[in-house]
């Protein structure tokens, strides 16, 4: 539920930096790494960026939450690129919650997927899941890549609103997916 | 219903009347519940009741707020004043609750609203219940033996450590959403049936009450005790 969330600040001030790692020190969101300009790639679950080192209206490259850190007054238009924007004067308290929300927000776009009924091809899958086999054994079965697999299991996820094995096994046999005795 | 806004969060105040607290946020029956108050609060303030129970007021508001308040972060001088011990009170005395109480009261719920169900259904709900149930009981006996014991003695002499509460929070709420959504979507009941309303009702209590469960120990427990601001 509350998963550790990896951080990495970017900003050229060591006091504000230093300051954010402090106040981050005892939740979720663990600091990996402070560094003073932006990177070509970084493996974090969200980043905090000081909006003086990007270019006025560069487009983001990565592919997770990306926080603007102000300390003054900064141009309404390039702040809302960004996820969300926390201030220095922020209290602690208010900086968490905010970065809380974004994380949410995250985990909420993924579900907004949930068309309605499965496909055909997510139903074989399911049963595959159902029956017990790996990713592996499915994409090889059905000649996909484990990724595609995974994205179908996501959707089934979505649309069933049930995700552990044991559900979604009770869910295919409720369907009338898979008979009762085949799992035994 | 009134609700305190998240203005008001740092005005719940030990001088309220413990029932005027009550009344304007229900959810807060379970905390009185879990720290051991009995009900029949006549005109008492918050702090009387406490008080009268040896509990500490500042503590109960703290629990009442992290209750209240999804996503509230206690400040440093919150967590300085919170007592461990009482906290570890509250989570056993939840465990009892959950395992005493609620989860028998599912499991009867769930034998009515099947009782009529086609054999298959009954099967394969009963059966998903089940093991829902043991591993809830397993992941309680597992905090009441490892991690219970060293907070207290955190409490008791202000250090120690701590191994980690189980990471199966996520995975709890997770099955009790499936079990939710198993029965709210996936069983044609025809007639309406108020077992089957009941009964859901019940789970969303308990899912409500366990998320608040994990939210202590992650947001109130584990900083406290990584902190070390751990008081006597």
């Amino acid at each position: 539920m509350n998963e550790r969330t990896r951080v990495l600040i970017i900003s050229p001030s060591e006091i504000i930096s230093s300051g954010l790692k402090a106040i981050l020190a005892h939740t979720e969101f663990v600091v990996e790494d402070c560094l003073v300009d932006v990177p070509d790639s970084a493996d974090s679950d969200m980043i905090l960026i000081d909006p003086v080192i990007t270019s006025y209206n560069s487009v983001f490259s990565f592919d997770v939450p990306v926080v603007a850190i102000i300390h003054a007054a900064y141009d309404e238009r390039s702040l809302s690129q960004f996820s969300e924007v926390i201030s220095i004067y922020d209290r602690p308290q208010a900086m968490i919650r905010k970065l809380r929300k974004v994380v949410s927000g995250a985990s909420e776009d993924d579900s907004l997927q949930d068309g309605r009924e499965l496909s055909p091809r997510e139903k074989e899958i399911l049963v595959c899941v159902a029956k017990g086999m790996l990713n592996k054994e499915i994409a090889y079965k059905y000649n996909l890549s484990i990724f595609t697999v995974m994205t179908h299991r996501k959707n089934i996820a979505a649309k069933t609103g049930i995700k552990s094995i044991a559900g979604l096994t009770a869910y295919a046999i409720l369907q009338g997916l898979i008979d009762i005795e085949s799992i035994k | 219903m009134a609700k305190l806004d998240s203005k008001s969060e740092r005005f719940l105040s030990p001088s309220m009347k413990m029932a005027d607290l009550i009344n304007s946020e229900p959810g807060l029956l379970n905390v009185v519940n879990h720290c051991g108050m009995t009900l029949g609060f006549g005109e008492d303030t918050v702090e009387e009741c406490c008080l009268r129970r040896g509990r500490d007021p500042y503590t109960f508001l703290t629990l009442c707020r992290l209750v209240l308040f999804n996503g509230y972060v206690l400040s440093e001088a919150e967590f300085g004043r919170v007592k461990i011990d009482e906290v570890t009170d509250y989570l056993r005395s939840c465990h009892d609750t959950y395992k005493d109480s609620w989860l028998p009261v599912l499991e009867e719920g769930i034998g009515k609203v099947l009782s009529c169900r086609p054999e298959a259904q009954r099967k394969v709900i009963s059966e998903f219940f089940g093991k829902f149930r043991d591993e809830l009981k397993h992941h309680f006996e597992v905090e009441e033996q490892k991690i219970f014991p060293s907070l207290y003695e955190i409490g008791r002499r202000g250090r120690g450590t701590l191994k980690l509460f189980s990471e199966e929070h996520g995975n709890i709420g997770e099955n009790i959403q499936d079990l939710i959504n198993l029965l709210l979507k996936y069983i044609p009941y025809g007639t309406s049936d108020p077992d089957v309303i009941v009964l859901l009702s019940h789970l969303y209590s308990l899912k409500r009450d366990l998320a608040v469960h994990s939210r202590i120990e992650d947001f109130l427990i584990l900083p406290l005790v990584k902190g070390g601001k751990n008081h006597e």
